[in-house]
């Protein structure tokens, strides 16, 4: 793998940033698979209906400072459009949606990964 | 520049956890060039045509796992990019990522950037098994 000097810093304003990062593989029917080992301090993601998915982290955290998903596909994605519905930290769940080009709800299809990366504040310190 | 007493730790899970930036500007051909000086880490960039035009960025080494990826693009007017997507990840093997390019107009359809585009890319990589 990569020998290189990096520089290990990256400052910011935001105190004791935490950064998760998810990886969801989706099958037929929009049936999520959360892959494991690419996915630490994500504890599952369930569907709850079309185009609409609940992340449950596995720890409570402060505040949520970002939310990005990006999709890895062959061809058009089924649903480009990725958004938060909803944050409770205090359940530590993240809901969201996946939606079609067309703006409504929709499922992705199967084969289809969906990567994510969740910025979270670990501080009640301004 | 900016004086601030800034945070310099970011905590995570994941170990060895890399950034890398890509600035990429296209002619009027979708033909890329890659701002080096602002590029890190990256080696090349290129085009690839399997079912479309996509964009190949060849990494200047090789790391355990994608984390994470996102464009932004940038136009001087408007842009008729709508959607990025990647659509081949091998950056333990090839040290390449591809990204795919959807276009408003007549539906949506796959195309190069114009000439007007420019494109931020940020990648976030494991470097670490553990």
């Amino acid at each position: 793998m990569a020998s290189r000097s990096f520089n290990q810093f990256c400052a910011a304003l935001e105190k004791a940033r935490v950064e998760i990062f998810a990886k969801i593989t989706f099958g037929a029917a929009g049936a999520p698979t959360l892959v494991t080992a690419a996915s630490k301090g994500v504890a599952s993601v369930t569907r709850n209906s079309t185009g609409n998915y609940t992340l449950t982290l596995s720890d409570q955290y402060y505040g949520l400072l970002g939310f990005s998903g990006s999709w890895l596909v062959t061809g058009f994605p089924s649903t480009p459009n990725v958004a938060l519905l909803s944050v409770s930290l205090s359940s530590k769940t993240l809901q969201f949606m996946t939606g079609n080009d067309e703006g409504n709800l929709a499922n992705p299809s199967s084969g289809e990964t969906l990567y994510l990366k969740i910025t979270l504040s670990n501080t009640s310190a301004i | 520049m900016a004086n601030r007493d800034y945070n310099q730790l970011c905590s995570a899970l994941k170990p060895g956890r890399v950034q890398l930036f890509a600035y990429v500007t296209f002619d009027g051909s979708g033909n890329p060039f890659l701002d080096a000086a602002n590029s890190k880490g990256v080696e090349s960039v290129g085009i690839v045509v399997t079912d479309g035009y996509a964009l190949q960025l060849t990494l200047e080494d090789k790391y355990v796992a994608l984390l994470h990826s996102s464009v932004a693009v940038a136009n001087g007017s408007e842009t008729n990019i709508v959607y990025t997507t990647m659509e081949t990840v091998s950056v333990d093997t090839d040290r390449t990522i591809t990204f795919a390019f959807f276009m408003v107009g007549d539906g949506i359809g796959r195309g190069p950037p114009s000439a007007d585009d420019s494109l931020y890319i940020s990648l976030t990589l494991s470097n670490s098994n553990t």
